[in-house]
């Protein structure tokens, strides 16, 4: 393949709107876990707060994951148009 | 009960959905007319059949492990007449005597003695109310959670009136 000739086309993923709607759960898990997690230690409950700091800590890790990687940039190689070919 | 303050629990004692059974009632009189209020349902009958944290925590074993409530007085102590699970007095205040000070672990212990910081305690309490077939799994979080447990007294005296630790 000749240096130049190569065309890329950069798109965004679309995410699926079953994503959408998990991550309309996860959201106020989220939340949920990391008011507990602050809360329970103004409560004196240590083992709540250290247990729900660490759903938390999982779930935000997950979350992040599956969003960065259902809404990655990705590259997709074409075929420039052949314009050589006899009519 | 009939003024919808709570429930009567397994402690034999009132139970409110804000505080728990971690109060004191107080009676002020009046002749303002004033509207009745109602007996509520807050799903606690339900999540004491399965529960009996208190039961199990109460030092003197004086509170009872039946699944129902019942008419079945435990002595002159209890007042009779309503379906209740009726505690044994007696057993109670010989453990006060030998203790040297009142008890409250049943207070302590009950899944419905929170602090008020966490939102998560007012969503497991309504879903509690709507749901009984979650009270089991409640019950096991509360002991997962480590609820319920007396704390070390010495972080008690080094904090101020504010909750917050001092220096």
């Amino acid at each position: 393949m000749k240096h130049g000739t190569d065309i890329y086309t950069i798109a965004i993923r679309k995410r699926p709107w079953w994503f959408w709607a998990l991550a309309g759960f996860w959201l106020p898990l989220e939340v949920l876990l990391l008011q507990t997690a602050l809360a329970s230690v103004k409560e004196d409950e240590y083992r709540a707060a250290t247990i729900s700091g660490i759903a938390a800590l999982i779930l935000a890790v997950a979350g992040s994951i599956a969003w960065l990687r259902q809404g990655r940039l990705y590259k997709r190689e074409e075929q420039p148009e052949d314009t050589s070919a006899p009519v | 009960m009939d003024a919808g303050i709570g429930e009567l629990s397994r402690l034999n004692k009132l139970v409110t959905p804000e505080f728990g059974p971690a109060v004191r009632l107080c009676k002020v009189f009046t002749d303002l007319p004033m509207a009745y209020d109602k007996p509520i349902d807050f799903g606690l009958v339900e999540f004491c059949k399965s529960c009996k944290k208190c039961a199990e925590a109460c030092p003197s074993r004086a509170l009872s492990f039946d699944d129902e409530p019942s008419f079945k007085t435990k002595g002159q102590w209890n007042n009779p007449g309503h379906k209740a699970w009726y505690e044994d007095s007696y057993k109670c205040f010989q453990y006060w005597q030998k203790s040297g000070s009142a008890c409250g672990v049943c207070l302590a212990s009950c899944p419905y003695t929170k602090g008020d910081q966490a939102w998560i305690h007012e969503a497991v309490k309504a879903t509690a109310s709507i749901v009984p077939a979650a009270d089991g799994a409640f019950r096991t979080m509360d002991n997962a959670f480590g609820y319920g447990k007396q704390h070390d007294p010495e972080q008690w005296w080094t904090k101020d009136s504010q909750g917050e630790k001092k220096g």
